[in-house]
């Protein structure tokens, strides 16, 4: 098992390759020295090629949040698996940008919609926000009933484009 | 400190950073404080520290939060004579403070009569403006009459639709031309019924140049005084995320010109209570008004620590009976001080709010350093509430010193489990246009691709990487199960 972190997006691979007094990491193929010493919990001092900084670490299943530098940094630990996407976006698909809940949905199954048009009214954080047709077609699916609350990155709404099965 | 007694017991309506503001005052003036609480916030410090904590019900917590008749039923059993409404929420609902009132319960607040005639944009600039007060060119009909589309855009772009019993920022859009003006019509309107219970909305002619300054002001009903202004310009989505006393657009003679100005509105209305008379300040020098917030502001503290006065103390004695205790000519100010709004937001990716729980919280501190925060380890971070999380506000003798002491301090801010948009204030803090005092309430939109986040270098994104692996729960195990001299793991032979 190579331990792989997501970071701002990208992908990658932490190994650890030898430990004694220090710790030798590969990280996506280049070595580093590191020498870790914890405080207690969350804090401890990391030395990295002889650098050293503090470090704070917390971790909640597998987000890792990581303040250093005065910045905090969130990662994904990766499973052996590798989750990745949940298959990407159709067409006419639109995920959520945020979790919140479904106001109202202005179009139902089946109707026509034209590209730009209003097609439902969600809420996140007290702010309302109309989704609009990215494409023209007829909706398949609607994901949420008024009411109801959202994930970020569940499908909201599906459009079928005429001729894109 | 007296012992005379101001309440019995006072209520605190509200929850998080402000409910426990108000707590600390409570404590200090030795009056017993009861606090109310839907079950998401059961172990929140308020809920801990106050003398006594009920639990609220209601469909959401936000709705439990809003329930007069359950509140008031409270204060009827528990002998509450006053209830502190904070802001948001009850605060600005005149039917509330009436309620309390009909059941002898003072609101510590103004009347409900000034509550109703601020609360409402299109009544208090009808107000102002009688009064000889300047405000913004606008047009106010009902927006499903005839040839109201018409009418708001031969005023010309951009315009700003407010809802008119709005607050907050929230139903508030610009409008850049016709053809927008529909949908953002029926958002406002939705928004506004939704929030508000009210779907008026008025159209204002926007100033994009334009700063928002605001006067803090007190009032006994005799006399009113005002505690110098707040430049509250740096906003995004219209709601506030960085203030600061004194602004750094005015001189002594114009800060006299927009503070009398306020304290003339606020006596006009025999203002009772503190409260805040909000202004749009242009690039030449004119300001208009444009709404009096009746309640304590989130931004308080930069008033209170530039002017060393207890805002939330005054209220509460004037609510009690007593007159105000502060004199317009002991009213001096003293160095700058800056407020950050911490919020649970994606700042760098158009603020998009985020989600978590705290799993590791260390405060800031130090000289000049106020940390305003209900916020507690374990709590979960939903999207039933807003998503300002806490305040940060220093204060120091000079505007840079205030500044650099933000900055210093939300980097020693440690907040692990939701991400914060505490990286882009200090982008914001760090911006040469604000550190010449060089801002307008376009200022995020203005200077965006500024306010990017820093690319990490190779040997901080190798640091964060390994800190990640080493901290990793299942690491750590591996690694503290496994001694030394076995711990040739991974791939490494000799």
């Amino acid at each position: 098992m190579t331990p792989t972190y997501v970071l701002n997006e990208n992908t990658h691979a932490v190994e650890l390759v030898r430990r004694s007094d220090d710790i030798t990491l590969e990280i996506d193929g280049h070595l580093v020295d590191a020498r870790i010493h914890w405080l207690d919990r969350y804090q401890c001092e990391l030395t990295i090629n002889g650098k050293s900084r503090e470090v704070y670490a917390a971790q909640d299943d597998n987000k890792l949040f990581l303040h250093l530098d005065g910045k905090t940094f969130q990662l994904d630990a990766l499973d052996e698996f590798g989750a990745g996407d949940e298959g990407g976006a159709g067409g006419g698909r639109i995920k959520a940008p945020m979790p919140g809940v479904m106001i109202e949905s202005y179009v139902s199954e089946g109707q026509q919609v034209n590209d730009g048009d209003a097609l439902m009214l969600i809420e996140s954080m007290k702010l309302q926000t109309e989704i609009k047709a990215p494409i023209s077609g007829t909706v398949k699916s609607i994901g949420f009933a008024a009411g109801a609350s959202f994930d970020k990155g569940v499908t909201l709404i599906d459009i079928e484009v005429p001729g894109s099965e | 400190m007296t012992t005379e007694t101001l309440f019995n017991k006072v209520l605190i309506a509200n929850r998080g950073e402000i409910a426990l503001r108000v707590l600390r005052c409570l404590q200090q003036l030795g009056i017993p404080s009861v606090a109310i609480y839907h079950d998401s916030d059961k172990n929140s410090p308020v809920v801990r520290q106050a003398d006594e904590a009920i639990e609220i019900f209601g469909d959401s917590p936000s709705a439990a939060h809003l329930d007069v008749a359950q509140i008031i039923d409270i204060c009827k059993r528990l002998g509450v004579d006053g209830v502190h409404p904070c802001y948001g929420f009850l605060s600005e609902n005149a039917g509330f403070s009436r309620e309390l009132a009909n059941n002898g319960i003072t609101f510590i607040g103004p009347s409900a009569e000034v509550i109703e005639l601020m609360g409402d944009k299109i009544t208090s600039r009808e107000f102002v403006e009688e009064h000889g007060f300047p405000v913004p060119p606008s047009v106010d009909m009902d927006a499903d009459a005839p040839g109201f589309i018409d009418a708001v855009a031969a005023m010309g772009f951009p315009l700003v639709v407010k809802a008119s019993a709005g607050g907050g920022g929230k139903g508030m859009s610009i409008v850049n031309s016709k053809d927008e003006l529909e949908s953002t019509l029926r958002v406002a309107a939705s928004e506004a019924e939704k929030y508000f219970g009210d779907k008026r909305v008025y159209v204002e002619r926007y100033f994009e140049n334009a700063r928002h300054i605001e006067v803090q002001v007190v009032g006994d009903g005799t006399n009113v005084v005002h505690i110098g202004e707040r430049e509250c310009s740096i906003q995004r989505r219209f709601q506030k995320i960085i203030e600061e006393a004194p602004s750094p657009a005015l001189d002594a003679a114009k800060r006299k010109e927009v503070c009398e100005a306020a304290a003339g509105i606020a006596k006009a209305a025999s203002y009772v209570s503190a409260g805040t008379v909000e202004f749009l300040y242009t690039s030449n020098g004119e300001f208009f008004f444009l709404e009096m917030n009746t309640r304590i502001q989130v931004e308080h503290p930069v008033t209170e620590m530039v002017y060393n006065v207890d805002l939330v103390a005054e209220q509460v004695k004037i609510a009690a009976g007593k007159p105000l205790s502060i004199k317009q000519k002991d009213v001096v100010m003293n160095g700058h001080a800056v407020e950050c709004r911490l919020c649970a937001e994606d700042a760098f990716n158009d603020f998009m709010p985020e989600t978590g729980k705290v799993l590791f919280l260390k405060e800031p501190s130090g000289e000049g350093v106020r940390f305003d925060s209900g916020l507690y380890q374990g709590q979960a971070i939903t999207t039933a509430f807003d998503p300002m999380l806490a305040k940060l506000i220093v204060h120091a003798p000079t505007r840079q010193q205030a500044i650099d002491g933000c900055i210093e301090k939300l980097k020693e801010l440690v907040l692990l489990g939701v991400n914060t948009n505490s990286e882009y204030l200090i982008k914001v803090l760090e911006h040469a246009k604000f550190i010449e005092g060089d801002i307008d309430t376009g200022f995020v939109g203005t200077y965006a691709t500024d306010l990017k986040k820093d690319e990490l270098s190779a040997e901080q994104q190798r640091a964060v990487l390994s800190a990640a692996m080493l901290s990793d729960r299942s690491m750590r195990l591996i690694m503290e199960n496994t001694p030394d001299i076995y711990a040739s793991i991974g791939r490494w032979s000799n």
